[in-house]
């Protein structure tokens, strides 16, 4: 039996389920603490569109924030200290990413290192190194989107004999139990893909392994993502990058978006189709479409993977004419075994 | 609020479909009240869906503390 003080009430059961989210990760600059700056969560406070918007980071978060502000009328500016942007996404796909939003009018400025931030009239001024030389820019608003940090800190889980990891995640085996016997932890807290529906499927998993005595796992759990930017990116299973890294043998399906007759007649060609396939077996490994639905359409190869159904039969199979579906016969075409 | 965004620049490309428009000024107030009336639907029915069954909901600030 477990036991847990919450509000001076105990509480006492056999299991503990820790899902206790991630909150934003606030990085260690100088000044920073000195000046108002804003969260993902504090930015949607907001009821003024920002004059200049500047986003420290260049993951999902800072992409969506900053297209949509951009588009709210504010100037926006990202700053990202690696060489580009969507570290874990194909060059490729970051690249068409990075084009669209230029066009959207944001400035991103890659291999920039925000170092000292502090208020200047009014403003906020933040002092770089860019390329290693130093620059500065103003702005009237400073948004920090650079990761999240498990909400693991003040739990007391010392008392409990569970170990965190040096970033407070809470390291779990496949059933999600941590490594003390009864007590469980899901969603953010124990690391790994940080969305809704992970967190949703980590309770399918212990509610149907508790309840209804099943044996699932998360042991090759389909991962699919979809970051809301205008295209989106629907994303599923491993990059080309990935896949490489891996050794595999792959075959890479890929087609503009400007081939793609719902796209055309819709006047919105902007993005990509991609897909990697394992080239001895003819299985789907993984795709990343970004489109106009580029969520949804992803969806329909992951169902082709969870369906072992190989890329052959989606090259040659019949869907309705004209929609984005259709293009993955295309797509698929694009491969030359 | 990607939604309003979205809308936003359909507005600024409406022009190329032959559409006039205009979305010079953007009212963000109305486009956070749009986002909270949705959060706010969400919320209802996840709590409606919690209190259908036989969990009890403590909610507290301070942090769960072993014992």
């Amino acid at each position: 039996m477990k036991t847990i003080g919450v509000n001076g009430e105990t509480l006492r059961a056999d299991k503990i389920f820790i899902n206790t989210g991630a909150r934003p990760a606030i990085p260690d600059i100088e000044g920073l603490d000195a000046v108002p700056y804003l969260t993902s969560t504090t930015i949607l406070d907001l009821t003024e569109t920002p004059q200049h918007l500047c986003i420290l980071g260049a993951g999902y978060v800072a992409m969506e924030m900053g297209q949509m502000y951009r588009r709210f009328g504010a100037e926006v500016t990202l700053l990202e200290k690696n060489t580009r942007i969507l570290g874990k996404e194909d060059e490729d796909v970051a690249a068409a990413i990075h084009k669209i939003l230029e066009e959207d009018g944001i400035t991103i400025c890659c291999g920039s290192e925000l170092q000292k931030v502090s208020r200047q009239n009014g403003n906020i001024l933040l002092e770089l190194a860019s390329g290693g030389q130093p620059r500065t820019i103003t702005c009237s608003h400073l948004l920090v989107a650079a990761g999240r940090t498990p909400n693991t800190d003040d739990l007391g889980l010392e008392k409990t004999g569970l170990r965190t990891t040096g970033h407070g995640i809470i390291p779990v085996g496949e059933n999600l139990e941590t490594g003390v016997e009864g007590i469980f932890a899901l969603g953010d807290v124990k690391g790994g893909p940080a969305f809704t529906h992970i967190s949703y499927n980590d309770y399918v998993i212990v509610s149907k392994n508790i309840l209804d005595k099943q044996r699932l796992t998360i042991h090759d759990r389909p991962v699919p993502y979809c970051m809301f930017t205008d295209p989106e990116l629907g994303r599923i299973g491993l990059t080309e990058h990935e896949a490489r890294e891996k050794g595999m043998d792959i075959l890479v399906a890929k087609l503009p978006m400007t081939k793609v007759a719902r796209g055309i007649e819709t006047g919105d060609t902007r993005g990509l189709m991609k897909a990697v396939v394992d080239k001895a077996t003819g299985q789907i490994l993984g795709a990343s479409i970004l489109s106009v639905a580029g969520g949804e359409i992803m969806s329909v190869i992951q169902m082709a993977m969870m369906g072992k159904v190989p890329y052959d039969q989606i090259r040659d199979g019949v869907f309705a004419h004209p929609t984005f579906s259709e293009s993955l016969n295309n797509l698929f075409m694009s491969i030359e075994p | 609020m990607i939604g309003a965004a979205r809308t936003a620049y359909i507005a600024g490309r409406a022009q190329n479909f032959g559409i006039p428009s205009d979305p010079s000024r953007i009212d963000l107030a109305k486009v956070i009240a749009r986002k909270d009336e949705v959060v706010g639907q969400s919320l209802e029915s996840l709590t409606k869906s919690i209190q259908s069954t036989p969990i009890s909901i403590i909610s507290t600030e301070k942090p769960y503390l072993p014992i």
